[in-house]
C-alpha cells in the first residue's frame, strides 16, 4: 500500500504538540500560579498600601480640663491644620483623638493651636496610629456580646 | 538538535542503520548490529528469529520503548528518538497497541475493566469507555464474558482480551511479542486468524515470533539472526 503522509496527520500533530489535547501540565501549572499570586496579592497589597500610608501617623489623645465636651468648631479647626489627618471626639465627646503626620506637624504645634483657641487641653497619651487602631479593634472584640 | 520530523519518507516504518548495544562491565553485546528495512501501512510482518537473536529488542525500539545506540527509527515521518520522552509517550498512546506473550492482564479487574484501562489513560470520557470496550470485545468474540476475571478464562480467551485491550484506542499499529508463545497449536491458529482478520480491516501488524508456523499468516517475514536482519 502506498504511503500516505496525510492519513495519520492528526496523530502526528498531537505527538508534535501542534494539536493540543486538553490542558497541558505547563498551562495548568501557570493558571494555578496566577491564582495563588492573585490571591496572595489581594491580601498583601492592601496591607502594604495601608502600611506605607500610615507609617508616619501618630494619635494624640486629649481631654479638656474639667472634662468639658469638645466643641465642633474646635474639632473642625484642628482638622484644618496642616499635617492633621483626622480629629474625632469619642467617649461622649470627652476625649479628642487627633491623628497627625509626625513628619509634618508635632504636639507642640497642636498645643499652640489649643492655646490660641483658648482651650485648656491635656494630653492623655501619644501612640502610633496603627497600634491605636489595633487596640481599638481588640477592645471592640471584647465588648461584642 | 535534529528535527523530529523527516521530509523524505516513503513508508510507515523506516529503519535506517539501526544498532543497539548492551554493556555489561567491559563486555559489549551487539543485540542489533545493523538493520535497514521498511514496513508499509497495512502490512502484516512477522519478525522471526531464535531466542537472543535481537527480535524483541527490535520490537521495543520500534515501539518507542528502547533507545537505539545508533541509527534512526522513523514512523509516519516522525524520527522517534529525536522526540522528547513526553512526545514519545504520546506517540505510543496515539499509534501503538502492544500484545504481550504473557497477556499482562490485571488479575483483580474484570475483562471489561482491563480493556477500559488504556482509554482511561488517554482521557476518553467514562460514558464512552463502556461502549467502545464492549465493541472490541464483540469483535474478538468475547462479548458474553465482559464481567469475568482473567483467571476465569482460558489462555486463548486471555489472549483475545489482550488483543482487545491493544486495539481499543484504535491505534494504527499493533506490535505483538510472541502472541502465541503460551498457547497450544489449535488456539494459536485461532489467535493468528484473529490477527489476520484485523490486518485485513487495515491494521498494520508487526509480530515477533520464533515459530515459523505463525509466520504463515503474515504477508511478509523478516528474519533476524545475530543482530542482523534478512528480508
Amino acid at each position: 500500500m502506498a504511503y500516505d503522509l496525510e492519513k495519520y496527520r492528526d496523530k502526528r500533530e498531537k505527538v508534535l504538540g501542534v494539536r493540543k489535547r486538553g490542558l497541558s501540565f505547563g498551562t495548568a501549572a501557570a493558571l494555578v500560579a496566577v491564582v495563588i499570586i492573585l490571591g496572595f496579592g489581594m491580601v498583601a497589597v492592601p496591607k502594604t498600601i495601608s502600611y506605607f500610608s500610615t507609617r508616619n501617623l501618630d494619635d494624640a489623645i486629649y481631654k479638656q480640663a474639667g472634662s468639658q465636651a469638645w466643641k465642633p468648631e474646635i474639632v473642625a479647626g484642628i482638622e484644618g491644620l496642616d499635617g492633621v489627618r483626622k480629629a474625632v471626639a469619642d467617649n461622649h465627646d470627652k476625649r479628642l483623638v487627633v491623628t497627625f503626620d509626625r513628619q509634618v506637624t508635632s504636639l507642640e504645634k497642636l498645643k499652640v493651636f489649643f492655646g490660641q483657641a483658648g482651650v485648656r487641653a491635656e494630653l492623655l497619651n501619644q501612640v502610633g496610629h496603627r497600634e491605636h487602631v489595633t487596640i481599638l479593634e481588640k477592645e471592640a472584640e471584647f465588648e461584642t456580646p | 538538535m535534529a528535527s523530529a520530523t523527516v521530509e523524505n519518507v516513503n513508508h510507515l516504518f523506516e529503519v535506517r542503520d539501526l544498532g543497539k548495544d548492551y554493556r555489561s562491565g567491559d563486555t559489549v553485546v551487539h543485540a542489533i548490529r545493523n538493520m535497514d528495512f521498511h514496513i508499509d501501512d497495512g502490512e502484516f510482518v512477522g519478525i522471526m528469529g531464535q531466542s537472543g537473536s535481537g527480535k524483541s529488542t527490535l520490537l521495543s525500539i520500534m515501539g518507542g520503548l528502547n533507545h537505539p545506540s545508533r541509527g534512526r527509527m522513523l514512523v509516519d515521518a516522525l524520527d522517534l528518538y529525536q522526540l522528547s520522552s513526553e512526545q514519545r509517550a504520546d506517540f505510543r498512546s496515539e499509534y501503538i497497541g502492544i500484545i504481550f506473550q504473557s497477556f499482562q492482564l490485571i488479575t483483580y479487574l474484570t475483562v471489561l475493566e482491563n480493556i477500559k484501562m488504556p482509554m482511561a489513560i488517554t482521557g476518553i470520557r467514562a460514558g464512552k469507555q463502556d461502549e467502545m470496550a464492549m465493541s472490541v470485545l464483540e469483535k474478538v468474540g468475547l462479548g458474553d464474558k465482559a464481567d469475568r476475571l482473567p483467571d476465569q478464562l482460558s489462555g486463548g480467551e486471555q489472549e483475545r482480551v489482550a488483543i482487545a485491550r491493544a486495539i481499543v484506542n484504535n491505534p494504527p499499529i499493533l506490535l505483538a511479542d510472541e502472541p502465541t508463545g503460551n498457547l497450544d497449536s489449535a488456539t494459536s491458529d485461532e489467535i493468528m486468524r484473529l490477527l489476520q482478520q484485523l490486518n485485513r480491516e487495515g491494521q498494520t501488524i508487526i509480530m515477533v515470533t520464533h515459530n515459523p508456523d505463525s509466520c504463515r499468516y503474515s504477508s511478509r517475514t523478516i528474519e533476524v539472526k545475530d543482530g542482523n536482519c534478512y528480508l
